[in-house]
């Protein structure tokens, strides 16, 4: 269970490239691609590692017409979606300076 | 060479295929896109399927070439020949051709007949096939020679991608499908209206500052019969060569339309065919994820660790700069090309017009 306090850490075999408002996300090892709506696209270059999710929600919310609530509980649904395909693992620590492998 | 890469397990392999030749070996040297490769066998027919295969690419011997590869075609396979180590990773499987990568070096097995071994560091391959498998030029070319230089091509800078492409006025067009989806008919029938030439079936790309290109790799084009049949001046063709492995025909595109080849071009649209149950053609606009997605299948990015993250960027600006479209290519092959250019250019002026 993901929760607002958690932290996303992003799996380094994962690359990321940025098509207009949207982007596509290449799991290196498997082979297997994703794509991400515009703002799935923001939250993984918003990524770091160091910030929770609720912070994350924070900026969301500065940059799209949506309220802290709606935030937060839309990055909790898309963060199990992106572990469930081991593209993020969630931690209740912070992982900083974390590499953005291939921005694209 | 190094003092290293000499006593490299692929160095040795090169010894090993030197003792075994009866007589010095053939070497021919080709320059493709600035990329140098020397090609050195112990058999005629290999010399001459590569010189084939490589022909709009002659090169002149240099010292140290940018790829090196070394083919010997012997009677029997032993274990000693590039054998495939256990833990090898599977890159790419086409049934009885498959691609296995292990750290720095790549291994192509076909069957039980044929392997290979390049190291990426050196840029060297050297490979052993059984005197049986190679029947024709193109298992030679295309399966014994291609799949590992097109490997070590991409440490080069080269990135090969399953496409025809043709280009006029500036305009450079990609067509992305597998075999069968009507990438060499739509080709002739662009090249037949004009349109300059740079592939039916494989062309290079790379990056040229902030877009990329795309190269020639003008092989000789393959038609089925039903296109043998649709296209009236195929039957002047006095050079056809038949495949019967992959029931189609070859010839040398500039018999039929001299001059039509061009070196390279920006590609502008992107276009993905599929065979319509219709007579009439349809284009359909389509988003440049879903063009990306489509051109990471065709795009033989294998995922070596090595060059996956240059070919991944390659592929995505690629999509970034290109119009993207889904063609129905419908039965009525006499209208295809104006309808094709009719449509491409209406779809291109609308998304100038929404841009």
């Amino acid at each position: 269970m993901i929760n607002r306090d958690d932290y996303l850490i992003k799996d380094n075999e994962v690359l990321f490239t940025s098509m207009g408002e949207d982007a596509v996300l290449l799991h290196v090892q498997r082979g297997d691609y994703y794509s991400l709506n515009r703002v799935g696209a923001r939250l993984w270059l918003l990524t770091d590692g160091s910030k929770k999710i609720c912070d994350l929600a924070t900026e969301i919310t500065h940059e799209f017409d949506i309220t802290q609530e709606e935030a937060e509980k839309d990055i909790i649904e898309l963060a199990e979606q992106l572990a469930k395909e081991g593209l993020v693992k969630v931690g209740e620590t912070p992982q900083d300076d974390q590499a953005s492998p291939g921005s694209a | 060479m190094t003092s290293d890469s000499n006593r490299s397990p692929v160095a040795d392999l090169v010894r090993l295929g030197k003792q075994l030749s009866s007589s010095d070996l053939d070497s021919a040297t080709y320059r493709v896109h600035g990329v140098t490769t020397r090609v050195s066998t112990n058999s005629t027919d290999v010399t001459r399927a590569i010189a084939r295969l490589l022909k709009p690419f002659p090169g002149e011997e240099v010292a140290q070439p940018d790829i090196e590869v070394h083919l010997f075609v012997i009677d029997k396979l032993t274990d000693e020949m590039a054998p495939v180590p256990g833990p090898a990773e599977l890159m790419y499987d086409w049934g009885m051709v498959r691609i296995f990568h292990d750290g720095d070096d790549r291994y192509l097995k076909v069957d039980s007949r044929a392997r290979v071994r390049a190291d990426v560091k050196t840029r060297t391959a050297v490979g052993f096939a059984e005197s049986g498998l190679l029947t024709t030029d193109w298992l030679i070319s295309n399966v014994f020679f291609y799949p590992l230089w097109g490997q070590l091509l991409k440490e080069a800078g080269l990135f090969p991608l399953h496409a025809a492409g043709v280009a006029r006025n500036g305009r450079g067009y990609l067509f992305l499908g597998k075999s069968g989806s009507g990438k060499s008919t739509l080709t002739l029938n662009l090249v037949r209206a004009g349109y300059g030439l740079l592939s039916d079936d494989t062309v290079f790309l790379r990056m040229a500052g902030d877009h990329v290109e795309a190269m020639c790799f003008p092989e000789e084009i393959n038609v089925s019969e039903q296109t043998l049949e649709l296209i009236p001046e195929l039957a002047r063709v006095k050079n056809f060569t038949v495949n019967e492995l992959r029931q189609k025909s070859s010839f040398p595109i500039e018999e039929l339309y001299p001059g039509c080849v061009i070196e390279s071009t920006v590609p502008a649209v992107m276009v993905f065919p599929q065979i319509a149950d219709s007579d009439a053609t349809a284009v359909e606009p389509m988003s440049r994820t879903e063009a990306l997605a489509l051109s990471l299948r065709y795009g033989f990015l294998f995922l070596d660790g090595s060059t996956t993250g240059r070919h991944f960027e390659i592929l995505s600006q690629l999509a970034r700069q290109a119009v993207c479209f889904r063609l129905l290519a419908g039965r009525n092959q006499e209208e295809l090309s104006e309808a094709l250019e009719n449509l491409l250019n209406s779809a291109l002026d609308q998304d100038g017009e929404m841009e």
